[in-house]
């Protein structure tokens, strides 16, 4: 009797105690070994620094560039290049990760011009920002504006939003 | 008496064998798991999107070395994703990541595999970090970006 008794304690011990402690240990440590690997990286806003600089640098989208000489100005913005269709045209957006908002501003005149990248998305990700699958940047900058071969003060005002990943 | 003591022993055997074979399994996991290149794969693919951006923000022709230890991996460019993998693993084990293109500048769509290796005549090409090949190059002209690999040749014909 006292055998059986023993026998049914040893069975419920293992069935109840000893097995699920071994199941729960393993899920533990297979969780913590997954977590190595699904460790989220992230670009801390920079993905949106150097889109933004390379709006500016680049003579292919809003830089002023000296037709004669070829070189570069990127404290100038090119008028004729600050039009949404150039700037979709040249940046190849094809993944859709990328929105922007710009507007320049002329200081002397007063006329301010708005151009878009992703018009829709840009709006829409505004909304959206406050979470980790967007990262979003603005700037405001002092910039010259290249117009009819004439230099005028301006503010330009960049407004970025990346889809991660 | 007998009987109990022998069930003892048994019991006890058995919850020895079942740990052995715990420890075993988390050995053998945790090694698995400690050669597992994924993060760094993840990690080189999103660094060179970045790294591509800013050489597309260059407003001159230049040629520039990728600055990460890049011996171990291959790279494919390919439709605004940069693909890294390791060659034994094969590409459907690689990760990606997408960039930017720019229309005015062609990016050259290209698979940068250093890896190569010649037994026989003990050429090794990617796994030699004190050598003065370079693994990972961008060429970037008025009207092109190419990503390639620099290779000291003629250390192969002295």
């Amino acid at each position: 009797m006292n055998d059986k008794k023993s026998q049914t304690y040893t069975a419920l011990n293992w069935v109840f105690i000893r097995i699920p402690l071994v199941i729960i240990v393993l899920i533990f440590y297979l969780m913590i070994l997954n977590m190595h690997n699904s460790t989220e990286l992230s670009g801390h806003n920079i993905e949106n620094i150097i889109l933004i600089k390379r709006l500016l640098y680049s003579p292919g989208l809003l830089a002023y560039q000296d037709t004669q000489t070829g070189r570069v100005y990127p404290g100038i913005i090119d008028i004729e290049k600050f039009d949404t269709k150039i700037i979709e045209s040249v940046l190849l957006n094809k993944n859709n990760r990328i929105a922007a908002n710009l507007e320049l501003k002329n200081i002397k005149t007063g006329e301010i011009k708005r151009i878009y990248i992703n018009e829709e998305r840009a709006s829409a990700w505004d909304d959206y920002i406050t979470f980790d699958e967007f990262d979003s940047s603005f700037q405001k900058r002092h910039v010259r504006i290249s117009q009819n071969n004439q230099f005028y003060p301006g503010t330009l005002k960049i407004k970025v939003y990346v889809r991660n990943g | 008496m007998k009987k109990s003591h022998t069930d003892l022993t048994i019991g006890t055997l058995m919850g020895l064998l079942v740990l052995l074979f715990v420890v075993i399994l988390m050995l053998f996991r945790g090694q698995k798991e400690s050669l597992n290149t994924k993060f760094d794969k993840r990690f080189l693919s999103m660094d060179l999107s970045m790294f591509i951006d800013t050489i597309y923000s260059s407003p001159n022709d230049l040629i520039v070395k990728y600055p990460q230890k890049t011996y171990d991996y291959s790279y494919r460019f390919e439709k605004s994703r940069i693909t890294v993998y390791k060659n034994k693993e094969g590409i459907k084990l690689g990760e990606s990541f997408p960039f930017t293109e720019q229309k005015d500048i062609e990016f050259i769509y290209t698979t940068v595999d250093i890896n190569y290796a010649q037994d026989n005549n003990e050429i090794t090409v990617g796994g030699d970090e004190g050598s003065d090949n370079i693994p990972l190059v961008f060429e970037k002209t008025k009207h092109a970006l190419l990503p390639t690999s620099k290779i000291k040749t003629e250390e192969f014909f002295d």
